[in-house]
């Protein structure tokens, strides 16, 4: 009797205890991870913290005289307040915000799948393996860092731009926005929709528009606007990170050299990463007669976002967590293609052990051999589905 | 006012480009003449020379965009894509090599590679044409390429086999003659004097700077594999009339089956030569690459399912470049060559695996 009362449950109740096995055992990840210290956190963040509480933290903070911050306001705003919070520390806190946002990057990419496949399995197994992605977990429950706030928002416009609510998805994308510029990397995607008639002009609005919402503390602190608005430039400039032209990131510059022409290159690489995006931009955008699925969609915006960090200067070792989460939900859909988020997060996650753990085994060079590998997967991907079955590789080439 | 916009951007005006063709033009131009600007100036610190003449540099740089318009022009010709000849001007205008060859090093490379296309074109164009006077006209062409720079040689076999495989009447082997010219000019003017014209005086200068001779000057071959300071007199002399004398020996393994060399297969035996003849020629530099790169871009578009072998053929290629830019290579060479060997090998598989389709 018992045996098949336990049996029943499992079978009408499976997804659920999927559902809650998964996110406990997330839950435990993150635990374990609490204790873990990162550099960023001792030389950038604890600072910034103690200079928010200086300043009164809260709305008052915000407007601390910082020596050095590239922020937006939102971010800092949270950091704000959780520099005056009573229980628990700082770090912990900042954590524990990340964490939050994990599970709404997660519940995202369980929705956007089941949007696609309609399998609800499918859907929390997406969900289980976002949140124990090495990349993810590490971002938010070890490094303490926020990436993963403006990614789950750009998960969800993804997922509202899938239910053919671009109105939605674009707000959500204006939020991702005010919190981090690397939002823009998937910019050219939204431009594709655009041409293919699934976005609006004034849809795009809502980029500037959530970024002016988001620096509503700081004005009501009595920021100046010029600096609030202003950070992204600096950001652009990029005058921190000019040392290196690859943060320990696996892309172009871990095979011509890092600390070569660091100005040229570094200008460089910029028009080189805008060559190659209006390249595949028109590729994509010339040929009329295609319908974008959602799959082809997923595809596009990993292959434009690989495109710009593999040839931009100054890339850091997170940068391509977009690519992580979106190719989590692309081998939902598409599973023949597992193995794309396996490379895409290993390659990812070797610029996270050299800067965590302070060591590699292989060098950056053969990961970067691997991101190549994938962008020309998905390329190929991208071909068949755009212009009719291509070919196996190779075959009749000559003759074609 | 979106459909209005859309619908604008992609309709087709009267030679047949819609507007984001003309957007892609100037975009793709604009980032082509950023580039070259940002690197202007890169001081080579750890090379053994540069070429800093301005003139020069900018001489090639025209000679840039002419190889991108010949590329893109021979796309059109093969798939009568306007697109995909659209792109073509677009990559070859920012192909890295050829950026780093004009703005950084100022070696002049883009004059023979347009020319070497040139007398390509004409080559493919000269088979519809019975009476054999494109056919001269490309080896004239491509004697003034040789005349230019040694490497035009590589695809030498190429010109035999339409030779030996045309089916029209007439005496057109006094055209080897330029050829032969070229070759026979580029070793006296090489050797004799470097001060001969602004293109020599910079070749000579760099072959003074090298301080010693080896097999292979950071190029990604065979001998990066073995050791490029070994054996020198002894694997230089044997390889390279071993090399020359393939180059003949490959035309007349070519008449097999002299029915299947139509243009696309002499377009993919240019990429294959280009690949294969510096592989194993010894005292190869870093530029050795350069016309297999461009080439493969052309023929990536052509098959398009192939576009991965440019996307791997670009990146060897400038990574030679870099080797020389940098005083060493930031990858092992070895690593590189073995790359390169792969990529030539499966080449090779293509073409066996074509043979056998076409005698079938």
């Amino acid at each position: 009797m018992l045996d098949e009362k336990i049996r029943d449950f499992a079978r009408t109740k499976k997804h659920v205890l999927l559902f809650g096995l998964l996110t406990v055992l997330a839950l435990y990840v993150r635990y374990v991870m609490r204790g873990i210290v990162a550099d960023d956190y001792t030389i950038f963040f604890e600072p910034w913290i103690a200079t928010l509480r200086e300043a009164g933290g809260g709305l008052k903070g915000l407007n601390a005289e910082f020596e050095y911050v590239d922020y937006t306001t939102p971010y800092l705003f949270i950091l704000s307040c959780i520099s005056i919070c009573p229980v628990l520390n700082p770090l912990l806190l900042m954590k524990i915000v990340s964490i939050v946002f994990d599970f709404s990057a997660a519940a995202a990419v369980m929705l956007l799948v089941y949007q696609m496949t309609k399998d609800k399995t499918k859907a929390v197994l997406a969900y289980g393996c976002l949140l124990l992605a090495p990349t993810i977990v590490t971002n938010s429950a070890a490094w303490a860092q926020c990436d993963i706030i403006f990614t789950s928002f750009v998960l969800w416009s993804l997922y509202f731009m899938m239910k053919e609510k671009p109105a939605i998805s674009m707000m959500f994308y204006g939020i991702a926005f005010a919190f981090k510029l690397q939002t823009l990397f998937l910019l050219p995607l939204y431009v594709i929709l655009w041409m293919k008639g699934k976005v609006k002009m004034q849809h795009f609005l809502f980029i500037p528009g959530m970024y002016l919402v988001g620096i509503i503390p700081g004005l009501l602190a009595g920021q100046s606007f010029i600096d609030l608005i202003s950070v992204y430039f600096m950001q652009a400039q990029g005058k921190m990170d000019i040392y290196a032209l690859s943060h320990k990131f696996p892309n172009i510059y871990q095979l011509v050299g890092t600390d070569t022409f660091l100005i040229e290159y570094a200008d460089a690489g910029v028009w080189m990463a805008l060559a190659a995006l209006m390249v595949m931009m028109y590729s994509l955008a010339r040929k009329a007669s295609y319908e974008l699925s959602g799959k082809l969609m997923l595809e596009m915006g990993m292959l434009l976002t690989m495109c710009v960090v593999f040839f931009l200067p100054h890339m850091h070792e997170r940068y391509a967590i977009l690519v992580d989460v979106m190719s989590i939900a692309y081998a939902f859909v598409y599973v023949k293609k597992w193995y794309i988020p396996v490379l895409v997060i290993l390659s990812s996650f070797a610029g996270y052990s050299i800067y965590l753990a302070k060591t590699t085994i292989l060098p950056m060079g053969v990961y970067t051999l691997v991101f190549v590998y994938v962008m020309l997967d998905l390329g190929v991907s991208i071909y068949q589905e755009i212009w009719g079955k291509a070919k196996p590789a190779g075959q009749e080439a000559v003759h074609g | 006012m979106d459909k209005l916009l859309t619908t604008f951007l992609l309709k087709k005006g009267k030679l047949g480009l819609a507007p984001i063709d003309y957007l892609l033009l100037v975009g793709m131009t604009v980032a082509g003449v950023m580039l070259r600007l940002t690197m202007w100036n890169a001081p080579l610190e750890h090379a053994p020379y540069q070429n800093l003449d301005g003139t020069m540099k900018l001489i090639t740089a025209v000679f840039d965009v002419l190889v991108a318009v010949i590329g893109a022009a021979m796309v059109l010709y093969f798939t009568k894509h306007r697109i995909k000849a659209m792109l073509a001007y677009g990559i070859l205008f920012v192909l890295p090599p050829m950026v780093a060859g004009s703005a950084v090093w100022g070696m002049g490379d883009s004059i023979y590679v347009f020319i070497v296309l040139v007398s390509l074109y004409l080559l493919m164009l000269g088979r519809k044409n019975s009476n054999g006077k494109l056919f001269v006209l490309s080896l004239i062409v491509y004697g003034v390429a040789l005349l230019l720079n040694a490497y035009a040689l590589f695809v030498f076999p190429l010109y035999l086999i339409v030779y030996l495989t045309a089916e029209g009447k007439g005496n057109h082997i006094s055209g080897f003659l330029a050829p032969l010219l070229g070759m026979g000019l580029h070793q006296v003017l090489d050797k004799g004097s470097t001060s001969f014209s602004v293109f020599f005086a910079a070749e000579g200068a760099l072959s003074e700077a090298r301080y010693e001779t080896l097999l292979s000057y950071n190029y990604p071959n065979i001998y990066q594999i073995f050791g490029p300071a070994s054996y020198i007199h002894e694997y230089g002399s044997a390889m390279r009339v071993l090399v020359l004398v393939m180059l003949i020996v490959i035309p007349l393994f070519a008449l097999r089956r002299p029915y299947g060399w139509d243009d696309r297969r002499l377009l993919f035996g240019s990429v294959l030569l280009c690949i294969w003849v510096p592989y194993v020629m010894p005292f190869m530099d870093e530029r050795a690459g350069l016309l297999a790169a461009v080439l493969s871009v052309i023929y990536g578009l052509v098959c398009i399912e192939q576009f991965f072998v440019p996307i791997i053929q670009v990146t060897i290629c400038y990574l030679a470049y870099a080797a020389y830019f940098r005083g060493d290579s930031f990858l092992p060479l070895s690593y590189i060559a073995i790359a390169q060997l792969l990529l030539a090998m499966y080449l090779v598989f293509c073409y066996v695996r074509d043979s056998h389709k076409v005698m079938r």
